[in-house]
């Protein structure tokens, strides 16, 4: 899963790697724009229906926490 | 009412106890925004300036506004920049405005050489003066309608911002109309998005100013946060926003709709770029009992020339019309012939009447080029403006946008010119040509180059020339750069590209 979380992201930015050091909002390497299109991607490559008050900042600080964030939806 | 303070003048007159202005840290009574704008007045007027350009430089805030209806009442007129704007691009505009005096808040002038000898007005200290009503009486007696009121930067082709001006008398005459059109009176409590140096923000200021409605200026970081976003328009009970479809839609992509109960928005208007069907039927959907209305209109014709309200049902994939022409305002569309034109026919939109802008501050050329006599009228000097927006009518007579004559787009709800971008890439050393496409579908700015440079680096290097919403979103290295048969860079094989 970390593979197309990856790619779905280097889409939008081709400078992201896999860091989970990096703090992609904070850092603002995505913005709330970036997020949007993330969740319709997710929602398309993973068949899952993302919630609203999921969408959080936290949910997208790196791989992992979108991994956590898919998983919630997957069960 | 001949100038825009008549506004304040009635209003603070009628009901000074009202809550005029609300931020993060204060509200204002329409009283204390008389008062507190004629102490700036006071100060201008003391130090000679008159009929002069005053640089309003703070962060977004009520204090803005004073500053900007203080300037008004001195007979001068206000010219906001964005504070998070690069130097460089500051300069420009300096170059082009030559203003009289800078506003501004200590803590927002990070460099104070930035404005080199011209004089520096710090808000505080203004607020510590007094009101001469006398002096401010003496200098709006001797102001008319067409005096200007504000000048908006715009993005320019060339790399040198465009300065379009307005006069009280245009503001007035939009004010009126939006006033009538969409029944506003003091019970609106407007949500505020636009910054202040984008004219959508004239609507909201000046209806508050005329019907004693009140402007909610909205916290900016809650547009990263829908949820929060809704939560905030619901506890301060706003119930008319005109945003930009930017704003709108991010709310709508992140799910926010549905999620919080908004019901007391009874108005949402937009304006600025296209607004896609698709996130304007999930915000109808989630909120069916809202009067929803697209408007539209460059800064040159004073924000708005047209509206639809919209009426009837929408696919996602529909195009949205831009409807009808403002009362008092003229629409001809114009073809290739100078002519009308006829049937479903594509031209160029152009305005006529009182809401245009004179022109771009000191250059003629510019403003030769898009303020021009209207090819219909050979009996006496008149002018239209020439948008660049290609325009067609549908069945049922509203105008459908289509397309850009020229290389405008319009990104993440930014005029940008992509000349401008083109031509701060091109002052970079070790860059040889370069070309700026902007992806619709994804909604990126693509930047195609030769040269030995990585992309990263031009992004670092324009961090300095250009606002951050111009850096491009993706960088193509090429060998070399495709000419066409005219010796020009070939856009369409760049295009296909992408």
């Amino acid at each position: 899963m970390r593979e197309q979380i990856l790619e779905l992201l280097q889409d939008l930015n081709p400078d992201i790697t896999d860091d989970d050091s990096v703090n992609l909002v904070e850092d603002e390497i995505i913005d709330s724009f970036d997020i949007a299109n993330l969740v319709a991607a997710f929602e398309d490559a993973f068949e899952i229906e993302i919630d609203g008050e999921d969408i959080v900042p936290e949910s997208f600080y790196n791989i992992t926490a979108m991994e956590a964030l898919i998983e919630k939806y997957k069960n | 009412m001949k100038l825009v303070t008549d506004y304040l003048e009635d209003t603070a007159g009628r009901i000074p106890e009202k809550t005029a202005l609300i931020d993060e840290h204060r509200q204002v009574t329409f009283g204390t925004l008389q008062t507190e704008a004629k102490k700036i007045a006071t100060k201008l007027i003391s130090m000679g300036i008159e009929k002069q350009p005053v640089v309003v430089y703070m962060n977004k805030s009520v204090e803005v506004i004073e500053t900007f209806l203080g300037v008004a009442y001195s007979r001068n007129f206000y010219s906001p920049i964005d504070i998070h704007m690069p130097g460089s691009r500051v300069e420009k505009i300096l170059e082009t405005l030559k203003p009289c005096a800078v506003i501004t808040k200590r803590e927002c002038l990070t460099d104070p050489n930035m404005f080199g000898d011209t004089p520096i007005l710090y808000f505080d200290e203004l607020m510590e003066g007094s009101v001469d009503e006398e002096a401010v009486h003496a200098v709006t007696a001797r102001a008319i309608d067409t005096d200007l009121l504000y000048v908006l930067f715009t993005s320019g082709s060339t790399g040198t911002p465009k300065g379009v001006i307005i006069c009280h008398r245009s503001v007035i005459d939009y004010t009126e109309w939006v006033t009538k059109t969409f029944d506003i009176d003091e019970t609106h409590i407007f949500g505020n998005q636009a910054p202040f140096y984008f004219d959508n923000s004239i609507l909201d200021i000046y209806q508050m100013l005329k019907t004693g409605a009140t402007m909610n200026i909205i916290p900016e970081n809650l547009f990263s946060f829908p949820i929060k976003l809704l939560e905030y328009i619901e506890e301060q009970k706003i119930n008319i926003i005109f945003w930009v479809p930017s704003a709108l839609c991010l709310v709508a992509n992140l799910k926010a709709l549905g999620k919080r109960d908004i019901s007391g928005l009874k108005k949402v208007l937009f304006c600025g770029e296209v607004m896609p069907n698709k996130q304007l039927n999930m915000w109808r959907r989630a909120l069916p009992d809202a009067l929803y209305a697209n408007l539209y209109g460059p800064t040159e014709i004073t924000d708005v020339c047209s509206y639809y309200i919209v009426d009837r049902e929408f696919a996602d994939t529909d195009s949205l019309p831009i409807g009808f022409p403002c009362e008092n305002t003229d629409i001809m569309v114009i073809n290739d012939q100078n002519q009308l034109v006829t049937g479903d026919e594509i031209g160029e939109l152009c305005v006529r009447g009182t809401s245009l802008s004179f022109g771009y501050y000191n250059n003629p050329e510019k403003t030769e080029a898009a303020f021009v006599q209207n090819p219909l009228n050979t009996q006496y000097p008149e002018i239209i403006y020439r948008t660049g927006d290609l325009v067609k009518y549908n069945e049922y007579g509203e105008i459908i946008y289509c397309s850009r004559k020229d290389f405008q787009i319009k990104h993440m709800g930014h005029r940008i010119e992509l000349g401008e971008i083109e031509t701060a890439v091109s002052s970079i050393e070790d860059i040889q040509l370069c070309c700026c496409l902007y992806d619709e579908k994804r909604q990126k700015i693509v930047l195609f180059y030769t040269g030995e440079i990585e992309g990263k680096e031009i992004g670092e290097r324009l961090k300095d020339l250009v606002p951050e919403y111009m850096i491009p979103n993706r960088y193509k290295p090429l060998e070399e750069m495709p000419i066409n048969l005219n010796g020009k860079i070939d856009r369409v094989a760049l295009k296909a590209l992408i």
